[in-house]
């Protein structure tokens, strides 16, 4: 698990540093602050190739074209004069620096040092057109993300997930149904799988409710499909890091503590990290509620503020959901 | 074009008697720009100053100036070790002396002064302090104190605390009010005559106008 991250000269951050990261980890502060960043380190430490590749345009703006593309690459580095960026977490480590080379572009290294790719490889070059090239060895990586972006995901693609959960860990579906159950549809009954020669199609998924009737996943509110796609990344546990951009979208806000509260200790059990970004207080709240009811300790606070007198000077506090309590109680915003 | 960023200063003061002095005396001087907020107690300071310590306000620089405020009770050093053990503790770094400005980590977070009341190197409270500058518009009052006071410790032995003789001197101070009750602190603070721009709080009115960054009125 990670309880450090680092990063330095990336993107608008000058020099942050984040200790004490628990399993779930929501990032908070204004606009433009650099929440996102912090996802986008994560997938430069930990990412594989089809998440580094889709990097550009995973949490921002762009449809995957080479301009967008472009623009994403070169700034990363947060001095454009470009003397490079670290990233650092206890088991992984990015460094870009200028191509040593041919001297018209950088190249960015990455290295495992706990795994059997302890010395740093090369895994993007970016050349003097600022056009990033994913080059190979990166799929070497022991680690791998969930990703969940602020759109909606597929209702086909979540179909494929709850398949994979149901024929590898059966028991968990159980749990998924519980906090469905609990947290967004209190009248889901069974969810049902229906063979079919296109086993992934979203229509496939049946959510059966009390009253008998009968719905597709596709035919689910859109934050009821989020949801359902997030707790089966959880339950399969392939992927050590969650990342999740606005957690809150689409949820209802009495839905937030039920589900973390279902959340919170699958998290442990099962060792997966959740890094979220939110501007909802409401979420903050339900989370440091059912970190408390749930007796968890698994939840850590990332803001982001920038200094009023020096905008360009970002700083990162780091708190906990009793800190949250207690600022509630001595009258302070959190946010 | 650049929009004005607004900084505040905040008073952290020991208890909500504590803010009624200081809003009164930095009303008097015609002071604004100050939050006033309260720990609690002595033992709720290091909580408090933790919480403050992770807000937006502390990091992102709107809050340019925190003055702390505790009563000595018996003991003024033993108050502002204290004091100064918890700034160590929870921040890091603490000023040099009472009533100084302490600046930390390149001018980025709050400066922090701490004032004991009820002046340098004395012993009592805030209370203490109001007595003071009561007496200076109230001495009959003041010195029917003084006597009842003396009298209880020759002949009984007993030493009134200061609370009590502020309460006592609440009682004397509605003059020929026929239903005089001894009344709350703040109460007291709210209704009684106590010259706030007098120059028994001419330090702490002076420390409260480098909180706000402004020159006393």
């Amino acid at each position: 698990m990670l309880f450090r991250l680092a990063l330095k000269s990336f993107r608008g951050l000058r020099t942050v540093e984040l200790n004490d990261l628990k399993h779930l980890n929501l990032i908070i502060g204004g606009n433009n602050v650099g929440k996102t960043s912090i996802l986008e380190a994560l997938v430069l430490l930990y990412g594989n190739h089809t998440e580094l590749s889709r990097l550009p345009t995973l949490f921002r703006w762009g449809t995957g074209r080479d301009d967008v593309r472009g623009n994403f690459w070169p700034l990363l580095a947060r001095d454009r004069s470009f003397e490079g960026f670290l990233l650092e977490s206890a088991d992984a480590k990015v460094i870009a620096q200028r191509d040593p080379v041919s001297d018209d572009g950088w190249l960015l290294w990455r290295s495992h040092p706990s795994t059997k790719q302890s010395q740093p490889v090369p895994i993007l070059r970016l050349d003097c057109d600022e056009k990033g090239c994913l080059l190979a060895a990166i799929d070497d990586v022991s680690q791998s993300l969930a990703i969940i972006t602020a759109d909606f995901p597929n209702p086909a693609t979540t179909t494929g997930r709850y398949r994979k959960l149901l024929d590898k860990h059966p028991v968990r579906c159980r749990q998924l149904l519980e906090i469905l159950q609990a947290a967004l549809e209190p009248r889901t009954k069974a969810l049902r799988l229906l063979p079919s020669a296109s086993p992934d199609c979203a229509e496939n998924l049946i959510i059966e409710m009390d009253s008998g009737s009968a719905l597709p996943l596709s035919q689910m509110g859109q934050g009821f499909t989020r949801c359902f796609h997030l707790l089966c990344e959880i339950l399969l546990g392939e992927s050590r890091i969650v990342l999740i951009d606005e957690i809150e979208s689409g949820l209802y806000h009495a839905s937030l503590q039920p589900l973390w509260s279902g959340l919170l200790p699958l998290l442990k059990s099962l060792d997966v990290q959740v890094f979220a970004t939110t501007h909802s207080l409401e979420c903050m709240q339900a989370a440091a509620r059912a970190d408390r009811s749930t007796e968890s300790d698994a939840v850590s606070f990332i803001r982001l503020d920038r200094h009023i007198q020096n905008a360009e000077h970002i700083h990162a506090v780091v708190f906990s959901a009793d800190t949250l309590q207690a600022a509630a109680d001595f009258g302070e915003e959190m946010r | 074009m650049s929009f004005p960023r607004d900084t505040h200063g905040l008073v952290l003061c020991e208890g909500k008697g504590d803010v009624a002095v200081m809003e009164k005396v930095a009303r008097s001087a015609k002071l604004s720009r100050l939050r006033f907020k309260y720990y609690s107690g002595k033992t709720n300071l290091y909580s408090s100053l933790e919480v403050l310590s992770k807000t937006a306000a502390f990091n992102c620089g709107s809050l340019s100036r925190i003055l702390i405020t505790r009563d000595a009770d018996d003991s003024y050093q033993q108050a502002w070790d204290e004091v100064r053990e918890t700034l160590q503790l929870v921040l890091g770094s603490f000023p040099q002396e009472p009533e100084q400005w302490h600046y930390s980590n390149g001018n980025a977070l709050p400066a922090i002064a701490v004032w004991i009341a009820p002046a340098k190197g004395q012993a009592g409270m805030i209370e203490s302090l109001c007595l003071e500058a009561a007496s200076k518009v109230d001495s009959s009052s003041l010195h029917c104190l003084s006597l009842f006071s003396r009298c209880l410790q020759q002949n009984n032995r007993i030493q009134l605390h200061e609370k009590e003789r502020f309460g006592i001197w609440t009682i004397a101070a509605q003059g020929a009010s026929p239903r005089s009750r001894r009344m709350s602190f703040r109460d007291a603070i709210e209704q009684l005559p106590i010259p706030w721009d007098d120059k028994v709080f001419a330090t702490l009115r002076s420390l409260l106008a480098e909180t706000a960054d402004m020159q006393p009125g």
